[in-house]
């Protein structure tokens, strides 16, 4: 999988209004006109976002039209039974189930985890901290995906295959969001902590009542990550869960695709993908500012 | 997922301003910080590094993965793995390949001279580029032959996808930020678009670049027979294989470096645009010496991310080409998989895992040392 | 003060998370040697009362066909492989005398089926029973992992004398009997009728020429291709072992085997392994036949005409008979060198032990597998297998089914098991890896075949 994971801004930055100004007239600059640069983007988005609309016409065609004839772009002789079958038949219903129940847990947790641990590392005093820091960061450089084997015996070993704790922990050990919520929480100013402290506040509510709160656009961001992330987990839910019942989406869906089902039921196959990514398109959709704040870079200050 | 860190460095995040305390909170703090510290460090070591060192034992041993035999072997795993029978030495073995190595690491020698940095860390990276560029001039001679050739080609072409994937994501990316970037409406609507595949699952990104790239069913198919061009088995041509699942790689990837390139792009003062211009420079003037100063650490961010995701590609291979035709897109995640749960060998498998991983924290603690540089 | 106590607070959690994970691996997965056992006693002894309402889980491959087989019990409806299967199961579901219930478990998918199976094993939760083929029952058995068949079989009265000889041969390891065949299956090639009329290669009869030499199949290739512009051979190379089971028929065809006498060390780098390459080489070169085409691409290509001879398994036999446009042909694979031989297989039910062995469900799983033994003759008869025992091979009604006159010899005589070596299923693997480097990376043939040998020298080592 080539997809990255980047850094994650700590806080609430505001995008900088003043972004690249409508120069002095006497810069000579390549400026397009609006309609033509429109016009140019929109193709290109459109080239684009090409495979999946021609996915939805798949989707859109009986199985039995696409077994004599391939579809293009426009779908031939429209039908609704392709999606049908998604709830109908199959698993597919079990296997978003199960990605739901997985992913919440592992976003929960992770968020909750994390934002613990970066409080303490930002805000509280210990000695070893810095120590104990590095050794978090550390963490980071551990290929999750190469290191599937131990984690796979510790489990198989006490006989946690193909249960629901196997596949969100240890995806709650996330040491870059530790990371993001250390950076977010020591750039919040310790007045809030000392008014609190001078007014006779533990640190448990401290951290409850006031820091939980400010932290609430980081936290946002985390779990939109960590929610992405989690759902889209190949390796780990492939090798863990074997059992067609504790499939999630994104493994049910590549079990699929095997050479017979590709030759008689297209239609069906796309359909399930459709499915299968949109609640991720929709959060997407939804909390698109949260997700790419989350993602811009927290090294404004060079 | 490839996770790793970024700037700034974990020293600068910990240097909060000291405040006056009381004494005798010292020891509630700790209980506290124990507290709240304590879920994160059991499940990171219970997750993160107990399987690090577990990974280390298993792969002293030969394990089967159904319990049949577990006994201890030493070093054999490794030697399976890195070794071959009548192994040579010579200068002109990947010739290529090891002046690339040489050149960078003159390349940063002389930097690292240049900032004056310790003596010792110039000899050191020195000393480890000469290291490696010797190294790679072992391979076995004639009528040998390595002991787990699958594992060289694996590595091999793991290497390729990289070498090849990354300058595209990051180019393209670049290019895409650079024709999205201002306060023009609809900005959103379009990164909204070209982000949108990397939120896909891998299977159904690998769903739809099967089919895109079949030849009796695909658009490239159907658009390439309107050319009169006779439609390429791309998945089944051991040559053209890589290049489907680079492209597949890219569709899905780049729109996340298009946003960081964005975010970047916007941090970019702009007065000192303003100046270039009132100085005289052209476009071409002003991205070379303010855009692309402005961005570096974004690119080194990028670039070293992208790079560490790509070493652990698998969902794209295995679903789409299995490694196939023949070995001709096996990558070392497969390859650990299938030593582990086909040919039922953990501890070699944990061996290789093992390996990887030295090799990814190299790449990572050279990222750590290039970006402290930056900040 | 404070930062010993850090310290020492720190060391302790690491301390107990590194004991805890060394006693978690040292305690492992026991190989249940006597654990899974059970004695005839045992599963005899298990009540009427005791298998009612018994649930077990079923492994299967085949695929997924639920849409076409909920509900049904008939198996005439059947088409395909997994229909079959599924119907027979639902029979078995509907009306077996105890109630037992059979859940299909995990994916249907061959290619990560023993994968599933593993890692299963690994997690102590193996399938009540489970499909395999004869290729990979010694991995299985070596390791102690199923159970032994023959003082079990007396309780349910599944005959196992009525199994075909290869068929007895590939359930047997180091002579005890671990499964119960459910098939014979081998490759066959299945003939475009029409395109070899069209190029002259029919007999008077009409009847399609199969070669009996390399050298006039080669000849033959040229004027099928010269007279109809189509290609006259097809097969899955790609993302399939196809190709590389064509390769070693041919070299058993020349006398020769991939292994040496005593099947201790690799054999590979023969002048018939050669040969056959060499042969091979010639026939794929695109204008004969497509190098390059998957499962999918091979079979398409043959049902839409493109191809005159695809080699295929027995498992489509069915199939074709009902969806080939053209007049449709299946015949033994052709005999090129000195003897007949063809790459064969066979699949079984195997009953895996289990880590606390449980009589009812081991019952359970025995009278599944006797009653799907006993339906074997519907099992061949809907999918083209050649069947697993004698007194249905002999039966009317299976000679009569579609195109199984044409194939006769494959099952009697021409199907070669594999050989009976332990670790056949990395020995394959890396096998079909070595091959497909000569195939599709251009590895020189000299460095791909010893390379070979050392590599399977290793492996059966072991």
């Amino acid at each position: 999988m080539a997809t990255p994971i980047p850094t994650v801004t700590a806080g609430d930055r505001p995008a900088p209004a003043a972004a690249a100004p409508a120069g002095p007239p006497t810069r000579r600059r390549i400026r397009f006109r609006p309609g033509v640069r429109h016009g140019f983007l929109l193709l290109a988005a459109f080239v684009w976002l090409l495979p999946v609309l021609w996915m939805v016409s798949m989707a859109l065609t009986p199985n039995d039209v696409q077994q004599r004839e391939p579809v293009g772009l426009l779908p031939d002789g429209l039908t609704w039974s392709n999606f049908a079958d998604v709830f109908q038949l199959g698993l597919m219903l079990r296997w978003f189930g199960n990605s739901v129940v997985v992913t919440t847990a592992a976003t929960v947790l992770t968020v909750a985890v994390c934002a613990m641990a970066g409080y303490a590392f930002a805000k509280l005093r210990f000695t070893g901290r810095r120590l104990l820091f590095a050794v978090v960061i550390a963490g980071l450089m551990v290929p999750r995906e190469a290191m599937f084997v131990p984690l796979f015996l510790m489990f198989s070993d006490t006989g946690q295959q193909n249960t629901y704790q196997a596949l969100f922990l240890p995806r709650v050990a996330f040491p870059l969001g530790v990371f993001i919520m250390t950076q977010f929480f020591s750039r919040v100013p310790d007045e809030y902590e000392e008014a609190a402290r001078v007014d006779g506040a533990g640190p448990l509510r401290v951290f409850w009542s006031i820091m939980l709160p400010l932290a609430r656009p980081a936290m946002a961001s985390l779990a939109i990550f960590t929610f992405v992330l989690t759902w889209n987990d190949y390796l780990w839910p492939l090798v863990i869960a074997t059992e067609q019942e504790m499939f999630t989406v994104t493994t049910g869906l590549a079990s699929l695709q095997s050479n017979f089902a590709a030759a008689t039921e297209i239609g069906s196959l796309m359909a399930r993908g459709l499915i299968g990514s949109l609640p991720l398109v929709v959060l997407f959709l939804l909390f698109q500012r949260q997700l790419i704040r989350g993602i811009t870079l927290g090294s404004g200050e060079k | 997922m490839a996770v790793t860190a970024t700037t700034p460095p974990p020293s600068t995040v910990l240097a909060a301003p000291r405040t006056p305390r009381r004494s005798g909170r010292r020891r509630g703090d700790i209980a506290i910080a124990l507290f709240f510290l304590a879920p994160f460090l059991a499940v990171y070591g219970l997750f993160v590094v107990w399987p690090v060192l577990q990974a280390g034992r298993m792969s002293f041993y030969d394990w089967d993965l159904l319990g049949y035999t577990r006994e201890f072997t030493g070093f054999d795993n490794y030697r399976r793995m890195l070794w071959g029978t009548s192994m040579t030495w010579d200068l002109s073995h990947l010739a290529g390949l090891r002046a690339v190595v040489l050149a960078a690491t003159a390349a940063l020698v002389v930097r690292s001279v240049r900032r004056r940095a310790r003596p010792l860390s110039t000899v050191g990276t020195g000393a480890a580029g000469l290291l490696a560029a010797a190294l790679l001039g072992v391979h076995p001679g004639p009528g040998g032959g390595w002991n787990d050739p699958g594992f060289w080609t694996s590595v091999r072409h793991t290497a390729e996808f990289t070498a090849i994937s990354t300058p595209i994501l990051i180019g393209l990316g670049l290019a895409m930020a650079l024709a999205l970037r201002g306060q023009h409406r609809g900005t959103a609507f379009y990164r909204a678009a070209f982000f949108l595949p990397y939120v896909l699952p891998v299977s159904a990104v690998t769903l739809i670049w099967s089919f895109l790239l079949n030849p009796d069913r695909g658009l490239v198919a159907g658009g390439l027979q309107r050319l009169g061009i006779e439609p390429i088995a791309w998945l089944s041509d051991p040559q053209l294989a890589m290049w489907g699942i680079i492209a597949t790689t890219v569709w899905w990837s780049v729109g996340l470096n298009l946003v960081l390139f964005l975010a970047g792009l916007q941090d970019i003062d702009p007065s000192l645009y303003e100046a270039a211009s009132l100085d005289g420079a052209g476009a071409w003037h002003r991205f070379r010496h303010v855009t692309v100063p402005g961005l570096r650490h974004v690119t080194v961010l990028v670039a070293v991310t992208q790079l560490i995701a790509s070493f652990q590609i698998f969902g794209q291979v295995y679903i789409m080409t299995r490694g196939g035709p023949g070995d001709a897109t096996r990558v070392v995640i497969q390859h650990i998989y299938e030593a582990g749960f086909r040919n039922l060998q953990l501890g070699y498998a944990a061996a290789i895992s093992l390996v990887f991983f030295l090799l990814m924290a190299l790449v990572s603690a050279i990222q750590f040392r290039l970006t402290a540089r930056e900040a | 003060m404070s930062s010993t106590h850090r310290r020492g607070a720190l060391g302790r959690v690491l301390a107990a998370v590194t004991a805890a994970g060394l006693l978690a691996a040292c305690g492992g997965n026991d190989t249940p040697a006597d654990a899974g056992g059970a004695d005839r006693s045992a599963l005899a002894a298990v009540t009427d009362e005791q298998l009612k309402g018994a649930t077990i889980r079923m492994a299967r491959f085949f695929g997924d066909c639920e849409k076409t087989t909920t509900g049904v019990t008939d198996v005439a409806k059947a088409t395909t492989e997994c229909e079959t299967i599924q119907i027979l199961t639902n029979a078995f579901n509907a009306e077996n005398k105890h109630g037992i219930k059979v859940e299909r478990l995990g994916g249907a998918e061959w290619n990560t089926y023993y994968d599933t199976l593993n890692a299963a094993y690994a997690g102590g939760n193996p399938p009540d029973v489970a499909v395999m083929h004869a290729s990979n029952l010694s991995d299985y058995a070596k390791r102690n992992l199923l159970l032994k068949l023959d003082e079990q079989l007396p309780v349910t009265g599944a005959d196992i004398g009525d199994a075909a000889p290869a068929a007895k041969q590939g359930a047997t390891y180091q002579d005890g009997t671990y499964g119960l065949p459910f098939d014979i299956h081998a490759a066959l090639v299945h003939v475009n009728v029409d395109l070899f009329r069209k190029a002259g290669l029919v007999d008077a009869q009409g009847n399609p020429k199969i070669p009996t030499s390399a050298e006039e199949f080669l000849a033959d290739a040229e004027t099928l291709a010269a007279k109809t512009g189509k290609k006259y051979f097809g097969t899955a190379r790609v993302k399939d072992g196809l190709g590389v089971h064509m390769w070693r028929s041919l070299i058993d065809q020349q006398g020769g085997s991939v292994l040496n006498e005593d099947r201790t060390k690799a054999n590979v780098d023969s002048p018939e392994a050669r040969t056959a390459l060499d042969f091979m080489g010639k026939v794929f070169n695109g204008r004969y036949a497509d190098p390059d085409q998957t499962y999918d691409a091979a079979q398409q290509a043959f049902l839409k005409g493109d191809t005159a001879m695809l080699m295929n398994g027995t498992w489509v036999v069915d199939q074709y008979d009902k969806e080939a446009p053209f007049e449709y042909r299946a015949a033994d694979f052709p005999t090129l060198y000195e003897k007949p031989a063809i790459w064969g297989d066979s699949h079984m039910w195997v009953i895996p032990r289990q880590q606390s062995a449980d009589p009812v469900k081991q019952r359970a799983a025995l009278e599944f597998s006797s009653y799907l033994y006993g339906r074997s003759g519907d099992w061949a008869v809907h999918t083209g297998h050649l069947a697993s025992r004698t007194s249905v091979l002999q039966s009317a009604e299976y000679k009569q089914a579609p195109q199984r006159a044409n194939y006769v010899a494959t099952g009697t005589t021409n199907a070669n098991p594999v050989p009976p070596v332990s670790s056949w299923m990395a020995f394959n693997e890396a096998l079909i890896a070595r091959v497909d480097s000569i195939w599709f990376q251009n590895a020189p043939v000299d460095t791909a075949l010893s390379d070979a040998n050392r590599q399977l020298d290793t492996i059966l080592a072991k």
